[in-house]
């Protein structure tokens, strides 16, 4: 039923029988603790997800207009959309690119941050990013990538004017957003990912050192295998976030109107649906979307899951 | 993890002292370039932030004048950002919202981390998993019955309870709802790693289980609550999809979507200063609440991953 990764399902420690458990055996009266919390999220989260299934199957055109049953009609309509399609696909490249290009920086900052002088600066600086809001990041992009950006003025005051783009033109766009959350994200992963190497023992980079080992072996024979158990974790989270791209889409492509498609996430294309631009919001069609969205994350994350499916290595 | 028992076995593929060229890629040219590539990064970072700041104090005319120092500090951008653009009012309403939001998701998140960390180990162990369902749930499913929720409850409200409301408390009860999955993740873990003997002290003296709570648990988990709170307050800072969504009075804005509006109205007109005012409107706070607890967000982030 949960599609957690491993890590984030922590095994419960067996209890110790001492006096402890004379604290523990009340379970009863811990209920007054836990219902508050639990019935805000099920009000609010679990109950609305589950009304959002019910709709997907109605035709709705929002509120105060009837709402009737449709049956698959929604999902009909989505499997036949064209527009639907690139939507799909840039969902999915979005993910992909996101988490190989992830994997490359991380890869590169686990290979010489763990002993590089700077090492407190470098990690803050590069997690920032993940902390602003992506609009603002949106905008600052926006500008740089503006065809009378500042990427393309400083292009020509270099004189390289060949390489000038029209960067935010249909065809580049999505790379730009691609490239942008890739940037965002990858300050989370190393964050994530480093905390764990420095819980590393150093025994084994001390035998690592002295058997000669190359900054590139230590990485390879060391670092990767004893952090295997969190990367599952921080693959889900990257995932998790790239999934719910909006923002960034939206400030890069203008934010009067509608992105074109070819830009267009599912969040976007959700969200575009929903409103009133150019017609009528279909709310039918909306929660469609996002119902046929967490089934496609679903498998995604248990495929992942069975791929980074790791022993835990003893040491 | 198991404590360190045996010295670690080399893998049987792993040659010791490799040749001279495989050394110099290994232990010159790859970390070097590595270090060369991360260095770049931080600059494009820190530039691309006073390149931010730089442009938010440069007249309209000069905005595009990239490469140039502004001629004089244009401070009156922030101003008029602040009146004319409603990032004043998008501002406090964002200030109510990510501060009432963190407030409440901890409030409700601590205790039921602690009578889930404090409880047997089927029924704990079951609640942590549908707790934490709530993390991997995109939030695109729940939209159009957020939608739906809230124009109904404003008339309920209105017509039959109070004569009164705001949609603000919606979005705040939603937001609430949306975080405590993570919160009760990471403090239950925290829960869980404290000693039990001071309760039993407590329970011993007589302390009820909520005063044993409130008087012993929650003051040791003070860290821990504190970086929850942070993280969903930056996390509620940034929101926009959903008070995009739910909230159509520019008036009851936050700066999210606040920022997003400017952007697309300036299109047409040219205060480009102002946007970039409105960019370090946004920025900033979260930038200062980072410094301020600098580390500490740090460990928090990893505190729900690394178990």
């Amino acid at each position: 039923m949960s599609i957690l990764p491993s890590g984030l399902r922590r095994r419960r420690a067996p209890q110790p029988r001492t006096g402890a458990a004379a604290v523990r055996s009340t379970a009863p009266s811990l209920w007054p603790f836990v219902l508050p919390a639990l019935a805000v999220y099920v009000v609010l989260y679990l109950g609305p997800a589950l009304f959002g299934v019910y709709v997907s199957f109605m035709r709705w055109e929002g509120l105060g207009s009837p709402m009737t049953f449709a049956g698959l009609a929604n999902y009909r309509r989505m499997l036949a959309d064209s527009g639907m399609h690139t939507v799909l696909l840039n969902t999915l490249l979005l993910m992909v690119v996101g988490l190989v290009g992830i994997g490359i920086v991380t890869l590169i900052a686990m290979l010489v941050l763990q002993r590089m002088r700077g090492r407190r600066i470098v990690r803050v600086v590069v997690f920032v990013p993940y902390l602003i809001s992506p609009i603002a990041i949106g905008v600052a992009f926006g500008f740089l990538l503006d065809p009378q950006g500042l990427l393309n003025v400083s292009l020509s005051s270099l004189g390289l004017d060949s390489l000038r783009q029209s960067w935010l033109g249909p065809d580049l766009v999505f790379k730009c957003v691609m490239a942008a959350v890739t940037w965002t994200l990858s300050g989370l992963a190393i964050v994530l990912l480093l905390a764990v190497i420095d819980s590393i023992p150093a025994s084994l980079y001390e035998s690592a050192d002295l058997a000669g080992a190359t900054a590139w072996q230590r990485l390879w024979y060391v670092t990767l295998p004893m952090s295997r158990g969190v990367l599952g974790v921080v693959v889900t989270l990257c995932l998790i976030q790239l999934m719910k791209v909006f923002d960034i889409v939206y400030t890069l492509t203008g934010a009067s109107g509608t992105p074109p498609y070819s830009a267009r996430t599912f969040a976007v294309e959700q969200y575009v649906t929903m409103s009133p631009f150019g017609g009528r919001p279909d709310f039918g069609y909306g929660s469609a979307l996002g119902v046929a969205f967490v089934v496609l994350v679903t498998i995604l994350v248990v495929l992942l899951r069975r791929l980074l499916r790791s022993e835990p290595v003893e040491y | 993890m198991a404590e360190t028992t045996t010295a670690p076995r080399p893998p049987a593929n792993f040659r010791a002292g490799p040749g001279p060229a495989s050394r110099f890629f290994g232990d010159v040219l790859l970390p070097g370039g590595a270090k060369a590539v991360l260095w770049l990064w931080v600059g494009f970072n820190v530039l691309l932030l006073l390149w931010v700041l730089v442009t938010s104090l440069k007249t309209d005319s000069e905005v595009f004048d990239f490469l140039s120092a502004p001629s004089r500090l244009a401070w009156e951008n922030f101003t008029r950002a602040w009146a004319d653009s409603g990032f004043g009012r998008a501002f406090a309403n964002t200030v109510v919202y990510a501060v009432a939001t963190a407030a409440t998701s901890v409030l409700f998140a601590a205790p039921a981390a602690y009578g889930i960390a404090r409880s047997g180990r089927k029924a704990g162990g079951w609640l942590l998993v549908f707790f934490s369902l709530g993390m991997t749930i995109p939030h695109q499913i729940v939209l159009v019955p957020y939608v739906v929720m809230n124009a109904q409850l404003d008339t309920l409200m209105v017509d039959w309870v109070t004569g009164w409301w705001d949609q603000r408390i919606f979005v705040v009860a939603v937001s609430v709802a949306w975080q405590i999955p993570f919160s009760v993740f990471v403090l239950e873990g925290y829960f869980r790693s404290l000693p039990s003997e001071l309760e039993e002290a407590a329970t011993i003296d007589g302390a009820s289980r909520w005063t044993t709570f409130r008087e012993v648990m929650l003051p040791l988990a003070g860290p821990a609550v504190r970086t929850v709170f942070v993280l969903n307050l930056i996390t509620a800072w940034n929101e926009t999809l959903l008070v995009l969504v739910l909230i159509n009075d520019p008036a009851k804005s936050t700066l999210g979507p606040t920022l997003l509006n400017t952007f697309g109205s300036l299109q047409n007109q040219s205060s480009w200063g102002v946007l970039f005012a409105g960019v370090a409107v946004v920025t900033l706070p979260i930038l200062a609440v980072f410094v301020w607890t600098a580390g500490r967000i740090l460990e928090g982030v990893t505190a729900g991953v690394d178990k």
